[in-house]
């Protein structure tokens, strides 16, 4: 196990290298630079001046190198649009809200879709099994966009029980609870969609095991089936799956941070984009590449807890 | 995209480097004045902010966003007033003229002199020396200024020297700072030399990127370019308001300065704080649910905001000194001739282009100056280019006459906000009026950015907003070469017209001179075609008192929010 670890740790290096290789090239090759967001043209000296200043004069080759030192120091350089604010620091401070609001809506993913596709297994073709197909079939085809702006509607400007906007830490990086529900069940919603459906299709997968028959046969309570035998082996397939929901959650959702003015680090990702920050790119890209790869290797590890089969 | 962000529909769809200065407010309708009532208790003005701003920093400061914030943080020598667009004096006891001894005889020394009751936030005297070093500071190399580089490089004598050098290294920089001709004659003179003589500059002098900057501050906090001097708590501020708070990315609280030292200027409000929301329709649910007292209208709701009756009282309608066009690229036919330029402009029908496609947000034009900028606006500037689909379709049959096929036609333009339905009106008109079929580029901004600045186009959307209230921030861009002229319109006598109206010092010949070139701009070259001047289009709580909007905001009221007060509600 601990030698597993060393070696997927180690493979993080190349990873995160190429990962960075194909963005930097990729940033490089698209039409379009940092300074050609103003439609007036810049003069060729200015143009000159912003080139020396971020050390875009140099060949292409040794911007990266320089890059690719600097990251491995700890220093992601600095934002173009942003006058030079440190990417690292802009990263931080979207990330804490970014992560916050991810684990948010994965704890409720995970206990609504959990919950909601092992009652219709269990009940399987009875109304509460419809009801909660169809939630889960209308949750996964509104789009977050539609959703959020529905739920403010709703209960922020008619019943004015919840604020339309905002994210204020309250303790610690935990933001007003008040504020944070509507951008958790947005951001929630089609990942709990998802999570109903593998698990409804895993548990009646395992229900008709031999092994639960054998655990009904010899007596055991209904109760204890399904918590001991179903839902443990259930739990792989969306375990599977929970790994990059996760990640994806965490890193920020550019849809629910402009819906519900949340300054995360998805709004900056897209925006970074469309304002050629090459900084800033770089930075955020790197950092994803890394949530991602750990993601992954979490869930790995925890394969080993929920089936004694697997050994690293 | 930023998909939802309005700071796209400015920084491209409008594409404006800042929709700045100067108004040409009152006139219009939104009036914003005073309303009877009672004080409220708490005077905080909660206002959407549609984007972080990339910087306060004066100096650097380029989109509406950022220069909202900054010039109320920061005092510059002079202001314009609100009415006529003129400058009138500000932290300078009065406006350098030549008949008060602030422009010397050559006109190229202006001596402005200093308020000595004008303080910084902490009570420390404004001098001569922090408007030396911040005018040096927005020529520095280092920093690269767009708006430096832009209007001061080459007016102020040595900067270009300064800002367009070679060699960046300490000693280098340091020495042509010192030729930088911008003196502290003693705490209470400052005296600027320029290239040549000049009828803006002490416009120039009124914009925010020549406010007064504290070196101590600046440098206790790291090096020229540092940011961390700006964030609150550091940053020293001159203007009507002090930095409460900058919470990146959700809010910027302004509070009322309380050494301010302008008895004019001393703002009624505590508090102004701009709540960052990109997505109108977010800031519109705030605004409905009572978080927010001021808020843009979604464009797609104007139509039934407008009609619906209960939004009367909080509807406000100004137009903004922003022309939309598009550009013909000179050296590639069938645009190398003018009357293809002309008739694509006369096809189209700019009434049912703002009606339809704009839901009534904007006014059509024709002319290239916007509506207001008197005495140089004329009303029927640009009559040759007006909608006239059978002049248009001679037109085109008169440069087909050879039998050949029409050349093929692309119109490009960045790709968001409202544009792409502007683009696909543009195409249908010359479609139906010129039996033409064009194609449509869309491109991201920074590609669109790229394709334009190089002329790799034929035809192209663009906007700008007005700088600064005089016809040289708007034609000046239109000589050879000039800033917005990437279509490769060069015409000698235009040019000439140009350089003449510069150096005229006769007002009312100058204002001659400037129409006059306007006039071959457009009636005689048909260089470019205008749309439609922009409009900002508001909801504002009943209860705001004198929050007045102007032509040349970049955030409304924003001139103003020193008048603004809250009533009982």
């Amino acid at each position: 196990m601990t030698g597993y670890l060393i070696r997927r740790l180690l493979w993080l290096a190349p990873v995160l290298f190429f990962a960075a290789l194909v963005t930097f090239l990729l940033m490089h090759l698209v039409p379009g630079g940092p300074w050609d967001t103003n439609d007036r043209r810049i003069s060729p000296e200015l143009e000159e001046q912003l080139e020396n200043k971020y050390g875009l004069n140099e060949p292409i080759w040794q911007q990266f190198l320089t890059f690719s030192w600097n990251a491995v120091q700890g220093d992601l350089g600095v934002s173009f649009q942003y006058q030079d604010r440190p990417v690292t620091s802009i990263i931080r401070e979207g990330v804490e809200v970014s992560a916050v609001l991810g684990l948010m809506a994965l704890t409720f993913a995970l206990v609504v879709g959990v919950t909601l596709g092992v009652v219709a297994a269990v009940r399987q073709n009875s109304v509460i099994d419809y009801v909660s197909v169809f939630l889960a079939t209308a949750a996964a085809s509104t789009p977050s966009f539609v959703l959020g702006i529905l739920l403010i509607l709703v209960f922020a400007v008619q019943l004015g029980w919840l604020p339309v906007f905002g994210w204020e830490k309250t303790w610690w990086l935990l933001p007003n609870w008040k504020q944070a529900i509507l951008p958790t069940i947005t951001l929630g919603a089609l990942p709990a969609a998802y999570i109903a459906r593998i698990t409804r299709a895993a548990v009646l997968e395992v229900l008709e095991e031999d092994y639960v028959r054998t655990a009904r046969a010899k007596g055991l309570q209904e109760r204890l089936v399904l918590g001991r035998h179903v839902l443990k082996n259930a739990m792989i397939p969306v375990l599977t799956v929970s790994g990059p929901i996760a990640a994806s959650l965490v890193t920020g959702s550019f849809i629910v941070e402009t819906v519900f003015a949340i300054p995360g680090l998805g709004k900056q990702f897209v925006t970074s984009v469309f304002q050629r920050d090459y900084g800033m790119i770089m930075g955020i890209t790197i950092f994803y590449a890394w949530v991602i790869a750990m993601a992954n290797l979490l869930v790995d590890v925890m394969y080993v807890g929920v089936n004694p089969r697997i050994r690293y | 995209m930023r998909l939802l962000s309005s700071r796209w529909y400015i920084g491209a769809a409008l594409l404006l480097a800042a929709v700045a200065l100067v108004t040409l407010a009152a006139c219009t309708g939104g009036d914003g004045g005073p309303i009877s009532g009672d004080l409220a208790e708490d005077q905080t003005l909660r206002i959407a902010l549609d984007g972080e701003p990339d910087n306060i920093d004066p100096s650097v400061a380029d989109f509406a966003t950022s220069v909202t914030v900054s010039k109320n943080l920061f005092a510059t020598l002079l202001r314009f007033d609100p009415i006529t667009g003129e400058a009138t004096p500000y932290v300078a006891i009065e406006v350098p003229s030549s008949e008060n001894g602030g422009i010397s005889d050559d006109g190229l020394t202006y001596t402005f002199k200093l308020r000595e009751d004008a303080v910084w936030e902490d009570g420390q005297p404004i001098t001569a020396h922090d408007f030396v070093y911040a005018i040096q500071r927005l020529m520095d190399p280092r920093l690269a200024s767009y708006y430096g580089a832009t209007y001061y490089t080459e007016i102020i004598e040595g900067g270009a020297d300064l800002a367009f050098t070679e060699d960046v290294g300490e000693a280098a920089i340091e020495q042509l700072r010192a030729n930088v001709k911008v003196g502290a004659v003693d705490d209470r003179t400052l005296e600027v030399t320029i290239t040549r003589p000049s009828t803006t500059f002490n416009l120039l002098m009124a914009l925010w990127p020549t406010a007064a900057l504290r070196q101590d501050v600046i440098e206790q906090y790291g090096d020229i370019t540092n940011t961390t001097w700006t964030e609150a708590g550091n940053l020293v501020a001159s203007g009507p308001f002090r930095l409460a708070e900058w919470n990146h990315g959700s809010s910027i609280v302004l509070e009322r300065n309380p050494n301010f030292w302008d008895a004019e200027m001393e703002p009624v409000l505590d508090r102004v704080v701009f709540q960052i929301i990109e997505d109108e329709n977010t800031a519109f649910a705030a605004y409905l649910a009572g978080d927010l007292d001021a808020v843009p209208v979604p464009v797609a709701d104007l139509r039934s905001i407008a009609d619906d009756e209960s939004y009367t009282n909080e509807l406000r309608r100004v137009p903004l000194a922003v022309t939309l066009a598009f550009e013909f690229n000179q050296t590639r036919p069938p645009f190398d001739q003018q009357m293809a330029r002309q008739a694509f402009c006369q096809s189209v029908d700019r009434q049912t282009l703002v009606n339809e496609v704009q839901q009534g947000q904007g006014v059509p034009t024709t002319s290239w100056l916007p509506k207001g900028l008197d005495p140089f606006f004329i009303d029927d500037r640009g009559q040759n280019l007006s909608f006239d689909p059978n002049s248009a379709v001679k037109l085109v049959l008169d440069t087909t006459s050879g039998g050949a096929a029409y050349p093929s036609v692309t119109f490009s333009f960045a790709n968001v906000g409202p544009n792409s339905t502007r683009a696909e009106f543009l195409q249908g008109q010359w479609s139906e009026n010129l039996g033409i079929d064009v194609t449509l580029d869309p491109m991201d901004p920074p590609a669109f950015g790229e394709a334009f600045g190089t002329g790799n186009f034929d035809m192209a959307l663009i906007g700008f907003g007005q700088d600064y209230h005089h016809p040289e921030n708007w034609l000046l861009m239109w000589i050879t070469d000039g800033g917005l002229n990437a279509g490769g319109y060069s015409n000698p006598e235009f040019d000439a017209t140009v350089d003449e109206a510069l150096n005229e010092t006769d007002r009312d010949e100058a204002v001659a001179l400037w129409q006059e070139a306007e006039r071959i701009l457009l009636d005689e070259d048909a260089a470019l075609c205008p749309l439609f001047n922009a409009e900002n289009t508001w909801l504002v709580k009943p209860y705001v008192s004198d929050f007045v909007m102007t032509g040349a905001d970049g955030q409304p009221g924003d001139f103003f929010y020193w008048k603004t007060t809250i009533l009982d509600h």
